[in-house]
C-alpha cells in the first residue's frame, strides 16, 4: 500500500502541535489586549459633542463648582449633564455672539435639548449610584480621570467589572473625607506647591496648608486619577470605613451591582 | 499510525479553541441583549415618546394632591395673600426661615437645639451660595465674582447685596429672586433645591451684616483680629450670626 502521508507532513504535524499551544494563547493574549485597548474601552478618546464645551475652561479658569452643572451628583444615583438652561444662566449675557455657542442658543430658542454624547457608561444590567460613592469621599477623578484638565472631555477609566471590584474589595485604598471631594478643585485652581513632607510640619502649619495646598494624593488625582496609598494612609482609610459603617465583606456580592 | 490520530485530534482541538475564543470575542464585542435594555433612563433618548425624551414633563394641569403647595410662606416666600376684586392682594414678604426648612432630613442630627439648627442651616447656605451664586455675586456678595469680571457685567452687573434697598428687603425676597429670577438673572429653581434656596436666602442676610458691621458690633478680641488678613468670610460670618439672635 502506498504511503498516505509524505514524510514532509511530519513537519506539518509538528507545526500543528506547536500551533495547538501558540494559537489559542495568542488569541487569548491578543484578545485581551484588544479588549483592554482604547479601541474597545474608548479610554482617552473624546467624542463629537454638539458644542465644544471645555471643563478646563469652566471648572478651573472660571472656578465653577462641578455641582453648578452636575447638580444632582451628590443626591441621586444619576449625575445629570446640565440642561441648556444651566448654560444660559451665564451665556444669556456672556459670549452671546460666539459662533461656538450657536447650538446652545438654538436649543434655548426651540426647546430642543442638546444631544451630548455620553462617554462613561456601564451596561444596563449594572446598577451604579453616584451619591453613594461621592458621599464616601470618592473624588470624581478616581473614576473619571483628570476631568478638570480636559479641553474636550474624554473617558478616563475602562469601567470593567474587575475595575469596580478592585475598589470594592479594597475600599480603604480609596475612600476619603466627604468635604474634600469638591474642595480639591478649588485648591488645584490656586496652584500652590504640593505639601511633600507633612510629618515635618507643626499642627498649626498643617491646618493652614490644608485649605490651600494639595496633598501628594490629591495632586496625583488631579494629574492622572491614579495613586498608590502608603500604609499610614490605608490605615486612615480603614478608620473612615468604620466611621462610614461600610460593610466591606458584602461590597463585592454580585447582587450589589447586578440587581 | 497513532501519530495521525493525535494530529487530527490536535487540529480539532485548536480549531475548537479558536472557534470558542472567537465566539467569546464576538460576544464581548456586540452585545445587543441585556446591555441595551429598552427601559427609559434619565436624560436618555426615547423612540417611544413624541418629543424623543425619556424624561417626562408633568402633564399640563395635573394637580399633585399629595404635595399641594398651599403654604405660601414656604413655597413663595410671602404670606397673607387675599383675593380682592379677583386679584391677589395684601401679600407680605416673610422675613424668617419657614419651619419646614428645619424639618429637612439634612438638619435632623441637630434637632431640638434651635441655635445649633440655625447654624447648620446657615452653614448649608454658605456652601450652596459658594456653588451657585458666588461665580457672579462673589463670595462676599459684592457682585464681583469671576464671571462678573469676565464680562458678564458689561450689560447688567450682578447686584451687590450690600445696598440700602437690599438690606431692607425681607429674606422672602431673596427666596423669590432665586426661584423666579429677577431681570437679567434667570430663575434657578431647576438648579437649587427648595430648602437650599431658603438656606441661601438666610445666608445672604449674614453676608449683608458682615459687610455692613459697625465696630461696636464686635467683641474686643474680634476687633484685634481685624487687621490680620486671615479668612475674612469666617470671622465676619460669626458676627452676623450673633446679631441675628
Ligand atoms: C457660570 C457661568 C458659565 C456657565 C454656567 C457656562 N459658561 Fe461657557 N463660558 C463662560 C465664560 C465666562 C466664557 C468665556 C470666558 C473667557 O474666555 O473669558 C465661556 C466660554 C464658553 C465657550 C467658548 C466660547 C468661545 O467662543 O470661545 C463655550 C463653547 C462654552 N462656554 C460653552 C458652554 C456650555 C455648553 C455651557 C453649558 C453646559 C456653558 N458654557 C456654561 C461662563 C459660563
Ligand atoms: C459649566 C458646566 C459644567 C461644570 C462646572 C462641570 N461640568 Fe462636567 N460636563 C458638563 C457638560 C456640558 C458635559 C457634557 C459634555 C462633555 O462630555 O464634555 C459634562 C460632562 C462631564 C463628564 C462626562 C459625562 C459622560 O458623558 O460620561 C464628567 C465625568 C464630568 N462632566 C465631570 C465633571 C467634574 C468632575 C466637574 C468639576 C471639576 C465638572 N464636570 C464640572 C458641564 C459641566
Ligand atoms: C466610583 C466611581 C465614580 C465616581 C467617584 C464618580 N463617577 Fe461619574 N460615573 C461613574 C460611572 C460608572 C458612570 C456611568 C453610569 C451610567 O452608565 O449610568 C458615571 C457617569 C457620569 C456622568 C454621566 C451621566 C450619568 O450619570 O450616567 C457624569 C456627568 C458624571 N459621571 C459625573 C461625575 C462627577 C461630577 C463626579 C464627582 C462628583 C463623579 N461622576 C464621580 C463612576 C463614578
Ligand atoms: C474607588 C472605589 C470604588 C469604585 C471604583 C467603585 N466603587 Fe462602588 N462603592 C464603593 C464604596 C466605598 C461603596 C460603599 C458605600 C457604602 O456602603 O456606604 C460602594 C458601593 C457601591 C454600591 C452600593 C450602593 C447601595 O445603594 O448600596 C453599588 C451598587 C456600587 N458601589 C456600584 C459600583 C459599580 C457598578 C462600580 C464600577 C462601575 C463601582 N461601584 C466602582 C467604592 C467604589
Ligand atoms: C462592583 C460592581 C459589580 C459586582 C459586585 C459584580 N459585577 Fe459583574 N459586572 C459589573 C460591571 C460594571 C460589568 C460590565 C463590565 C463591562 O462593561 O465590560 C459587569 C459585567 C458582568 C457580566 C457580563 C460580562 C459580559 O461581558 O457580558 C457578568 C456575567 C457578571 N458581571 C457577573 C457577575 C457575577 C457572577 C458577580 C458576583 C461574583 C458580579 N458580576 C459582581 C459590575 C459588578
Ligand atoms: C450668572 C450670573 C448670576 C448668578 C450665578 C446669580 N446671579 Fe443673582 N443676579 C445676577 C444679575 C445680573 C442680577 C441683576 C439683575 C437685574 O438687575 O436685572 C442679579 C440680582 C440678584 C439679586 C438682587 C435682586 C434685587 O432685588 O435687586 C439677588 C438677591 C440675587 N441676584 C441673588 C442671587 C442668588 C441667591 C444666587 C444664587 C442662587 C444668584 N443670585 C446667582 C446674576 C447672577
Amino acid at each position: 500500500m502506498a504511503q498516505i502521508f509524505h514524510p514532509s507532513t511530519n513537519v506539518l504535524a509538528n507545526v500543528s502541535l506547536v500551533a495547538v499551544v501558540v494559537l489559542p494563547l495568542g488569541l487569548l493574549v491578543g484578545g485581551s489586549a484588544i479588549s483592554r485597548s482604547p479601541w474597545n474601552t474608548h479610554v482617552g478618546l473624546a467624542k463629537d459633542q454638539p458644542a465644544p464645551f471645555s471643563h478646563q475652561h469652566h471648572a478651573v479658569e472660571l472656578g465653577i463648582d462641578c455641582r453648578y452643572c452636575h447638580n444632582s451628583v451628590e443626591k441621586s444615583p444619576y449625575s445629570n449633564v446640565p440642561s441648556t438652561a444651566t448654560c444660559y444662566t451665564c451665556h444669556s449675557q456672556i459670549w452671546t455672539n460666539s459662533p461656538l455657542l450657536e447650538p446652545v442658543r438654538n436649543s434655548v430658542a426651540t426647546g430642543q435639548p442638546l444631544r451630548w454624547n455620553q462617554l462613561h457608561t456601564v451596561p444596563d444590567f449594572v446598577y451604579f449610584n453616584h451619591a453613594v460613592h461621592v458621599n464616601r469621599g470618592l473624588n470624581c477623578n478616581v473614576c473619571h480621570g483628570p476631568i478638570q484638565k480636559e479641553m474636550m472631555t474624554y473617558k478616563g477609566k475602562p469601567f470593567f467589572m474587575a475595575w469596580c471590584l478592585n475598589c470594592h474589595r479594597n475600599p480603604e485604598e480609596y475612600v476619603g473625607k466627604r468635604e474634600d471631594v469638591f474642595s480639591v478643585y478649588k485648591k488645584y485652581q490656586m496652584d500652590q506647591p504640593v505639601v511633600e513632607d507633612e510629618a515635618k510640619l507643626s499642627d498649626e502649619e498643617k491646618k493652614k496648608l490644608a485649605d490651600t495646598h494639595l496633598t501628594p494624593e490629591q495632586a496625583a488625582l488631579m494629574d492622572s486619577g491614579d495613586y498608590k496609598r502608603s500604609n499610614d494612609e490605608v490605615e486612615k482609610g480603614k478608620e473612615l470605613l468604620s466611621k462610614y459603617k461600610v460593610k466591606k465583606q458584602q461590597l463585592s456580592d454580585c447582587s450589589v451591582c447586578h440587581r | 499510525m497513532n501519530y495521525k490520530h493525535t494530529s487530527i485530534a490536535a487540529h480539532r482541538t485548536s480549531l475548537g479553541l479558536a472557534a470558542v475564543t472567537l465566539t467569546m470575542l464576538g460576544a464581548a464585542g456586540c452585545h445587543t441583549d441585556m446591555w441595551v435594555q429598552p427601559k427609559p433612563k434619565p436624560q436618555a433618548e426615547s423612540d417611544f415618546f413624541v418629543d424623543g425624551q425619556s424624561n417626562r414633563p408633568p402633564i399640563p394641569h395635573v394637580v399633585d394632591r399629595a404635595h399641594l403647595r398651599t403654604d405660601d410662606a414656604y413655597w413663595k416666600g410671602i404670606r397673607g395673600v387675599n383675593v380682592v376684586d379677583g386679584k391677589p392682594a395684601g401679600a407680605v414678604l416673610v422675613d424668617e426661615i419657614p419651619s419646614q426648612v428645619y424639618d429637612a432630613p439634612e438638619y435632623k442630627s441637630a434637632a431640638g437645639d434651635k441655635k445649633e439648627l440655625l447654624a447648620k442651616v446657615l452653614d448649608r447656605g454658605h456652601e450652596r451660595f459658594n456653588i451657585f451664586c458666588s461665580p457672579c455675586h462673589g463670595e462676599l456678595g459684592d457682585g464681583n465674582g469671576m464671571i462678573a469680571k469676565r464680562g458678564f457685567s458689561v450689560k447688567v452687573p450682578p447686584r451687590n447685596y450690600n445696598t440700602e434697598r437690599l438690606r431692607a428687603m425681607p429674606i422672602g425676597h431673596f427666596f423669590d429672586v432665586i426661584t423666579n429670577g429677577y431681570g437679567a438673572m434667570t430663575p434657578r429653581a431647576f438648579q437649587v433645591d427648595q430648602n437650599d434656596r431658603w438656606a441661601i436666602a438666610a445666608y445672604i442676610r449674614v453676608l449683608q451684616y458682615s459687610q455692613h458691621a459697625e465696630e461696636s458690633d464686635l467683641k474686643s478680641d474680634e476687633i484685634s483680629k481685624i487687621d490680620q488678613p486671615a479668612a475674612p468670610a469666617e470671622s465676619s460670618k460669626k458676627t452676623g450670626e450673633g446679631e441675628r439672635k
